[in-house]
């Protein structure tokens, strides 16, 4: 873990956040470096519903990833990243316009390939999507 | 199969397209009942996009999921509707904003429980993400 990864760079202002992070209103409400827990906070409005009047399930996964990315993110050296290879998505309740909360743990961090899990509840705490996912670790090239 | 399912209505303007469609700019090229397939084009724009400058994955993952899961819509019966179970979703490249082509089919339609695929093109027709996803047919109440 290093302080000068992007991560933390965004976090200190120092490198702009993502536009999805904008889009999706995205905050991070919880950050445990110990644990390598990390828990956002989101905001998904009517432009995202599905014929049913649910929140599209891609925009669901959307918002998994953007819990689940960081959690691995917050973990690596200067000038790494770690694309994500897949993403597993089971869908529980359906979701409804509004806010959300995720939470997010990295489960296994190996020098190249990391897993992490992710956890999305409604408002009212009501379990909504959980996922895996498998994370490539690179460098970027100088 | 019904040609009253909803998403013939929508394509027929008897019911108001998703607030998603017009979200992903999404548009339907070909529907074939008889092969159970179905080509989707999308426009995402730099509102979508991560730290590394890419569409990011859950937007990835929405394109799939509104190419098969329309694709097995349009295969209902009226008052039909197939909520997505699972979603299994693989990376190949990595998605520059703008226009992609998506292919759905599907592989399996049971009574209860369908199975889909999809695959994403990019602009330059390279593959950018693949997934399969279940799903269960409920009726609408």
């Amino acid at each position: 873990m290093s302080k000068d990864s992007h991560f933390w760079k965004m976090q200190h202002g120092e490198a702009p956040r993502p536009p999805i992070a904008k889009t999706l209103k995205s905050a991070f409400i919880d950050i445990n470096l110990e644990e390598k827990r990390l828990s956002s906070s989101f905001e998904a409005g009517e432009r995202f519903l599905n014929p049913a009047g649910n929140i599209q399930g891609g925009i669901l996964t959307a918002m998994l990833d953007a819990t689940m990315g960081p959690a691995i993110g917050m973990l690596l050296g200067k000038g790494e990243f770690a694309p994500t290879l897949d993403l597993n998505v089971l869908f529980i309740s359906p979701g409804k316009a509004g806010i959300f909360i995720c939470e997010a743990i990295v489960t296994h961090q190996g020098k190249s390939i990391c897993y992490a899990e992710g956890k999305l509840f409604d408002e009212k705490k009501r379990l909504i999507a959980t996922a895996t996912c498998t994370s490539l670790v690179a460098s970027l090239k100088n | 199969m019904s040609e009253d399912n909803f998403f013939s209505k929508i394509q027929r303007g008897e019911l108001p397209p998703p607030n998603i469609a017009e979200t992903l700019n999404l548009s339907f090229l070909e529907v074939d009942k008889e092969n159970q397939t179905l080509l989707a084009s999308f426009d995402i724009g730099d509102e979508f996009l991560n730290p590394a400058g890419f569409v990011q994955g859950g937007i990835v993952s929405a394109m799939l999921d509104d190419t098969m899961g329309p694709c097995l819509a349009a295969l209902l019966d009226e008052n039909q509707f197939a909520p997505t179970l699972s979603l299994k979703v693989s990376f190949i490249k990595g998605a520059n904003p703008g226009k992609f082509i998506g292919k759905g089919k599907v592989i399996k339609k049971g009574k209860s429980i369908c199975y889909l695929s999809s695959e994403l093109f990019d602009a330059d027709d390279d593959l950018v993400a693949t997934a399969t996803a279940t799903a269960k047919i409920v009726r609408m109440a």
